[in-house]
């Protein structure tokens, strides 16, 4: 909470809306009341690299889920990949490739529906300027009991599939270093089967909601946080989309490639972390390009750029019809994220089909072992971005080094970018933030879908609040949400 | 939540994360309970980290409910209390409250079971570990027992 002086005025969001976690935005204004920049801060730190310490390798997959109770099956497939390479198994069994293939698109899929469906169609559906008593998710159940029907068992039948492969709700177990600990049944099959074609016929009308958004509202598209970037992602070796496994490919602004087929073992080599002293987020940049000129992104937006195509068919259209809209360039907005996450669903509704129908998943053998390795790191392309877990063992099994560049993370110099571009626009001139200035704001952060707890490797949420500063420092306003609807000067 | 079941009991929180696995301790508590003295009581149990929106069908299709989860600052070692439905003053991350929850029931399924809310006290919530402190161990005992009595009284 801040403490006003007597000058001051401060604006604060409190807490800011569907956005998951802990953080504080502040906005700085210089002499002529023209924002300077803005900042996104995360203000808390928990340590969690710290916790693992000790902890016998095998129980990793296990414990890394409680960094969040928002992407925990990320974080079980990133560990279990890396502890796959510190007990040598350099290939799965498909049987075991496939179940977490199946779990990593049954998770990506839940997490993406929620954002889309209940987070960000309040401003998607009655606009970012809509009075706040409208623009909100009541209001969405209300006006299109429908869609959030459509969210809740889209949401359900991706945690069906969590639950069918990782073995249970919470705390779930089903990938292991080498492999999976069980297969699926057919009953469980059968179940996931007879719930499919509904899935594809939802999906395909996200695809096609996000889409006429974006028609409709192409401007908007255009001039609101529309910043160009470098990308960040995991492609297939063929260069297609690939969510699960791939090499690392990063791109320019431009689309030229800056690394390719990069082995993530050794994106030590490739990335660094810049630390500034008023956040607990780190800022990744790539190396070559060092810190100034070599951020990017990650995330739905990224992948969709870097890859070459998609290996399912209805996602792939959508992918062509995604891509005409921006004549074929690099797309760089930020609310193109929404229509590029609706099309990750789409291709994850494929792949889960696909993958249901293959008889692979039937198959016995589960797990495997190798040379044994000290080290191992492991990559997946997490709901909202690339992510990365580095471990280090001692002879007794035991972590003695654990690094987690979570996909937030690697985004959090592009929303930086977002928020102050979206500042500069809709603030700048203005000695009073209202709530709807402050809404762009927030949506500018919305679209990646920021998960501040994973960011922080905190637990548990804290509100995130705006604060406006002038140059010398001195917070100008402040601004408190109570409800959703109301709003008030501090 | 199977046909024949009446009630549905959610343990929710963090295990992880301290006394906030309260929640979870007791549905896993009730759950081996069940198992071994009372088998043929028809009760659905689900241990999760988060409320989510997707617990609203579930909550939907029962005739009752009990959330469980953990307290900071309660007088007592445990309180239980009836639930009305609610849409809550923000909704603004991926969870929701149990009235939340209720609400989205009724307003998307159109029905609103009997609900209660089991808090137990906590005291350590702040640190990764997972261990109950000896304070909530004692209140989870507590509360436990009293949850024996109603989910009875509930059922027949």
């Amino acid at each position: 909470m801040i403490e006003t002086t007597q000058k001051s005025r401060i604006v604060e969001i409190d807490p800011i809306t569907r956005v998951e976690g802990h953080g504080k935005v502040t906005i700085h204004l210089n002499n002529d009341n023209q924002v300077d920049e803005a900042r996104l801060h995360i203000v808390e730190f928990r340590g969690f690299e710290r916790f693992i310490q000790g902890r016998l390798l095998w129980e990793v997959p296990v414990i890394v889920q409680r960094l969040c109770g928002i992407c925990p099956v990320s974080h079980h497939l990133a560990a279990a990949k890396a502890l796959d390479q510190i007990v040598g198994a350099t290939q799965l069994t498909p049987t075991a490739e496939k179940m977490r293939r199946l779990m990593h698109y049954g998770q990506v899929m839940q997490s993406s529906v929620l954002h889309f469906f209940h987070l960000a169609s309040p401003d998607l559906l009655f606009g970012i300027d809509a009075p706040p008593e409208k623009r909100n998710i009541f209001e969405i159940i209300r006006e299109y009991p429908e869609l959030a029907r459509q969210g809740v068992l889209m949401r359900k039948f991706g945690q069906d599939i969590i639950h069918h492969t990782a073995g249970k709700k919470i705390h779930g177990t089903g990938a292991i270093p080498g492999g999976i600990n069980k297969n699926l049944t057919i009953s469980e099959r059968d179940a996931l089967l007879s719930d499919i074609k509904q899935m594809f016929d939802w999906a395909q009308q996200a695809v096609t909601l996000a889409s006429e958004y974006s028609q409709k509202h192409r401007q908007q598209l255009n001039t609101f946080a529309n910043f160009k970037s470098n990308h960040l992602s995991l492609v297939r070796e063929d260069g297609a989309l690939d969510l699960y496994h791939g090499h690392l490919r990063a791109t320019n602004a431009g689309g030229q490639v800056i690394f390719d087929r990069v082995d993530y073992q050794q994106f030590n080599d490739y990335l660094m972390e810049e630390v500034k002293s008023w956040s607990y987020m780190k800022f990744p940049f790539i190396k070559s390009l060092g810190h100034l000129d070599g951020w990017y992104r990650v995330g739905p937006l990224s992948r969709l750029n870097n890859a070459a195509f998609i290996d399912t068919p209805m996602a792939n259209q959508a992918l062509k019809d995604y891509r005409d809209f921006n004549q074929g360039q690099m797309n760089h907005m930020t609310l193109g994220y929404h229509w590029a996450r609706m099309i990750e669903v789409l291709h994850c509704v494929e792949k889960i089909q696909e993958l249901l129908l293959d008889a692979d998943l039937q198959g016995s053998d589960l797990c495997v072992k190798g040379e044994r390795q000290q080290e191992g790191i492991g990559v997946i392309e997490a709901p909202r971005g690339t992510l990365f877990h580095h471990y280090q063992v001692n002879q007794h099994d035991q972590v003695t080094y654990c690094n987690l560049v979570v996909s937030t993370t690697h985004n959090n110099s592009a929303m930086n970018r977002a928020i102050t571009d979206v500042a500069r626009r809709y603030i700048s001139g203005n000695d009073k933030i209202t709530e709807a200035m402050l809404n762009h704001v927030e949506v500018a952060l919305r679209a990646y879908d920021p998960c501040l707890s994973c960011a922080t490797h905190a637990l548990g949420q804290m509100p995130l609040s705006i604060e406006l500063y002038d140059q010398q420092g001195q917070q100008l306003d402040r601004m408190c949400r109570p409800t959703h609807a109301a709003l008030k000067d501090a | 939540m199977t046909a024949e079941s009446k009630l549905l009991v959610i343990g929710y929180g963090n295990p992880g994360r301290q006394d906030d696995g309260l929640g979870p301790g007791c549905a896993a508590l009730l759950a081996d309970f069940i198992k071994q003295e009372k088998p043929c009581w028809p009760i659905d149990i689900d241990i999760n980290y988060q409320l989510t929106v997707e617990h609203a069908l579930a909550v939907s299709k029962a005739n009752a409910v009990i959330f469980i989860d953990a307290a900071r600052q309660l007088s007592s070692a445990y309180q239980y209390s009836q639930l009305t439905s609610s849409e809550g003053n923000v909704w603004s991350y991926h969870i929701v409250t149990p009235g939340q929850c209720l609400w989205l029931a009724e307003i998307l399924y159109g029905k609103r079971p009997e609900a209660y809310l089991l808090a137990i006290q906590g005291v350590q919530f702040d640190n990764f570990e997972e261990r109950l402190s000896d304070t909530a161990l004692c209140n989870l005992n507590k509360a436990f027992q009293f949850l024996l009595i109603q989910l009875d009284r509930l059922l027949y």
